[in-house]
């Protein structure tokens, strides 16, 4: 039974099924487009969880990695006719490569500096992808038709039911990191890279490996938010993303396992509804987040895993620490 | 407000509503809804303020008359505040949870990009308002109509103007988001058809505080006028910079300097430039618009295109709505009916008259037109005077080439 708990496992099941059974309470296709984007955020924020949370890289190229993704998967199919199967790999490699190709040099940074680094990548992307106008649309951006197949054509719900897929495979994988060997290697690299390296720990390849895996589910999640929103434009790149992106760490918890999931909620539907509070909305919004902020530093997933933990704690062992353990040691900052 | 200009602005509405009348008319039937989703707390939030405004009024004239056939006219609002995918999630919501007849908004060009496809996906008709990025009708969007000027109209206009008042070389500096870059292309292609040469050009980050690196360069070419493509922060801080470094030339700003917050931060700087504007105030219905709009809102406002597109977008609404058919599909409950008569409305009656343009000149749409201002007529020039406070009309004496 002790299995079935470890590492959240029972949290992922919990949270496919209330995913999966979601639809059937929604009442409009607003509603599935909301549930949806909270998929595609929680995607986002699992790589920036892994990169910042866990190996404490922080990276201000996510956003970019997200717009690269979705105009790849656009350009693919829009320019050379590309089915949308063979489109979304391609793109997601493209995107792959990229980090790869920007994370041998960046990755030799730290702190601050890796963060305006990877920030001028992002501004780099924006200026291109406004700029170009041929190629990439500009500000009106490329549309992303539904995919297709013969008269079968994706409606919403089967979207929102691939994006649940997609994204429990994405936590699955992101437990799994968080609780192997690279999980710890991470950890060690984000307390002390000197420390790590001096116990065998691969520094460099460890910060390169995490780097392009958060690339890649910012590419997925980019793709996912291209279909939903039925195209993609030089937005998805900007700052208003990483903004949404720090905010779920704050509110979701960074290096938790289920923050980025739990954050993307918050994050999607708090604006949503706010919006009755008119003029007042955004300074509701930023007084919960000084709260977050100041009361709770490991977010909502920190609270609830530490409840789990001691729901779960036998009570003849106090002392015992929990088998949950969700909460990765030095995670929420 | 004079007679006939306040009698202009009351035919207007009375013809909504005895058109509305003559279609029907109930005691209390079913509100119709309109969604406005514009920016209001973000960058651009001066334009989406100004045009909120402007579309209430037209509401709340056709309120007063009774509504359309009985129906009162609901208003919904969203702050997209510049956040695109935040205005196309509200978009999808004014389709499927507010059951609205159509949108209403989309200032700057990000937003209005994300609710495009909304509005083709949930089959709602999409008043587009100011963004100017020309590429936002080329592309098929049968929901769309656009009621503010395109960027290469803008372009257009003041080239004429530079043409007609003898200048040859320009300089251009604009910032770096969406509208700065495309009205610099729209800039140099129509310069160019009037043989103007862009003879110095600089780009900047919006967010950039010194500016003098660039303006230097201007200063230094022998460009005979600078034109500024800006959003309000930053074109306060170039005209500023064009100020104390003592340029010199005749310089033209994009219509953001209409804005009240540039004017009031470049102050005496922006005195004199000379901005392109679609609100002739020689017309008596647009004087008698601006007095009852600052009456309605309680303060003064210079008569700039923001407000006067919302108006305009809401008048024309409302208009269409009044027509059988699409009171008929609203009376019938079917909403998608009514969206669909609406849109069909607008193309059948194609062409409009509004607060916009010159007296002359009306919007004109068609299915492979959705931008309804025509390419003349439409622009007026206006300059800035008295510290940045006033909208005035120019003395094109004054305006020529910089030796």
């Amino acid at each position: 039974m002790r299995s079935l708990f470890r590492n959240g496992n029972l949290a992922i099941v919990l949270i496919v099924v209330v995913a999966l059974i979601l639809p059937a309470l929604l009442s409009s296709g607003y509603q599935l487009r909301m549930v949806s984007i909270i998929w595609v955020f929680a995607l986002l924020a699992m790589g920036f969880n892994l990169l910042y949370g866990i190996t404490g890289q922080i990276s201000m190229a996510q956003q970019a990695f997200f717009a690269i993704g979705a105009y790849g998967f656009a350009m693919l199919q829009a320019k050379l006719g590309w089915s949308p199967f063979v489109a979304l790999p391609v793109a997601v490699v493209i995107v792959a490569c990229v980090a790869a190709v920007i994370g041998l040099p960046l990755l030799r940074l730290r702190t601050h500096y890796l963060a305006m680094a990877t920030l001028a990548f992002s501004l780099m992307m924006v200026g291109l992808t406004n700029r170009w106008v041929d190629f990439t649309g500009g500000s009106a951006g490329i549309q992303i038709r539904t995919i297709t197949v013969g008269d079968w054509s994706m409606s919403r719900a089967e979207l929102y039911y691939t994006l649940v897929i997609v994204a429990a495979i994405g936590l699955v994988i992101h437990n799994f990191i968080i609780s192997g060997h690279l999980g710890r290697a991470m950890q060690a690299v984000r307390d002390d890279e000197t420390g790590a390296e001096s116990l065998g720990v691969n520094v460099t390849a460890v910060k390169l490996r995490v780097f392009v895996l958060a690339a890649v589910y910012a590419a997925v999640g980019g793709i996912g938010y291209g279909l939903i929103s039925r195209q993609v434009n030089p937005s998805f790149g900007e700052f208003p993303v990483i903004v949404s992106l720090l905010t779920i760490a704050v509110v979701g918890g960074l290096g938790t396992r289920f923050g980025p999931v739990i954050g993307a909620i918050v994050v999607v539907l708090a604006p949503q509804a706010l919006a009755r509070f008119g003029e007042f909305e955004t300074l509701i919004y930023g007084l919960c987040l000084g709260v977050f902020l100041i009361f709770l530093p490991n977010g909502l997933s920190g609270v609830m895993e530490r409840l789990g933990a001691r729901m779960l704690r036998p009570s003849s062992a106090p002392g015992r620490r929990s088998v949950t353990k969700n909460i990765v040691e030095g995670g929420a900052r | 407000m004079t007679r006939i200009g306040e009698g202009l602005l009351k035919t207007s509405s009375l013809a909504i509503a005895i058109t509305a009348l003559m279609a029907g008319s109930a005691l209390s039937k079913d509100a119709i809804r309109i969604c406005s989703i514009d920016d209001r707390s973000g960058a651009a939030a001066d334009t989406g303020n100004e045009s909120y405004r402007g579309l209430k009024m037209a509401v709340e004239a056709a309120n007063a008359a009774g509504g359309i056939s009985g129906h009162m006219i609901e208003m919904i609002e969203y702050d997209g505040k510049t956040d695109p995918q935040l205005s196309a999630s509200f978009a999808a919501r004014c389709a499927e949870d507010d059951n609205a007849l159509l949108i209403v908004g989309g200032n700057p060009a990000g937003p209005a990009a994300a609710i495009l496809p909304i509005a083709d996906e949930y089959d709602i008709p999409f008043f587009m308002l100011s963004a100017g990025t020309d590429n936002l009708t080329d592309n098929p969007a049968p929901w769309l109509f656009r009621f503010g000027p395109r960027n290469a109209q803008d372009a257009i206009a003041y080239a004429q103007l530079l043409d007609e008042q003898g200048f040859k070389k320009v300089a251009l500096i604009y910032n770096t988001l969406p509208f700065g870059l495309d009205s610099a292309a729209a800039a140099r292609e129509h310069l160019a058809e009037h043989g103007i040469s862009v003879v110095a050009e600089e780009g900047y980050d919006i967010a950039a505080t010194d500016l003098s690196p660039q303006v230097l360069n201007l200063k230094a070419s022998d460009a005979e006028a600078v034109l500024v493509f800006p959003y309000p922060a930053d074109g306060a801080r170039v005209l500023k910079t064009l100020d104390q470094l003592q340029v010199g030339k005749p310089v033209i700003v994009s219509r953001s300097a209409l804005l009240k917050t540039l004017r009031e931060i470049a102050g005496p700087a922006s005195d004199g430039i000379l901005i392109p504007n679609t609100v002739d105030t020689a017309r008596e219905d647009v004087q008698a618009f601006f007095q009852a709009y600052e009456k309605a809102y309680g303060e003064e406002t210079q008569p700039t295109l923001y407000p006067v597109i919302g108006y305009d977008a809401g008048m024309i609404a409302l208009q269409v709505m009044a027509r059988p058919e699409v009171v008929e599909a609203i009376e019938s409950g079917d909403i998608q009916a009514a969206r669909t008569a609406l849109r069909d409305g607008v193309l059948a009656q194609a062409e409009f008259k509004g607060l916009q343009g010159k007296e002359a000149a009306s919007y004109s749409f068609a299915d492979d037109k959705r931008h309804g201002s025509p390419d003349q007529d439409w622009f007026t020039f206006t300059t800035v005077a008295n510290g940045g406070v006033d909208l005035v009309p120019p003395d094109l004496s004054k305006f020529v080439p910089a030796r």
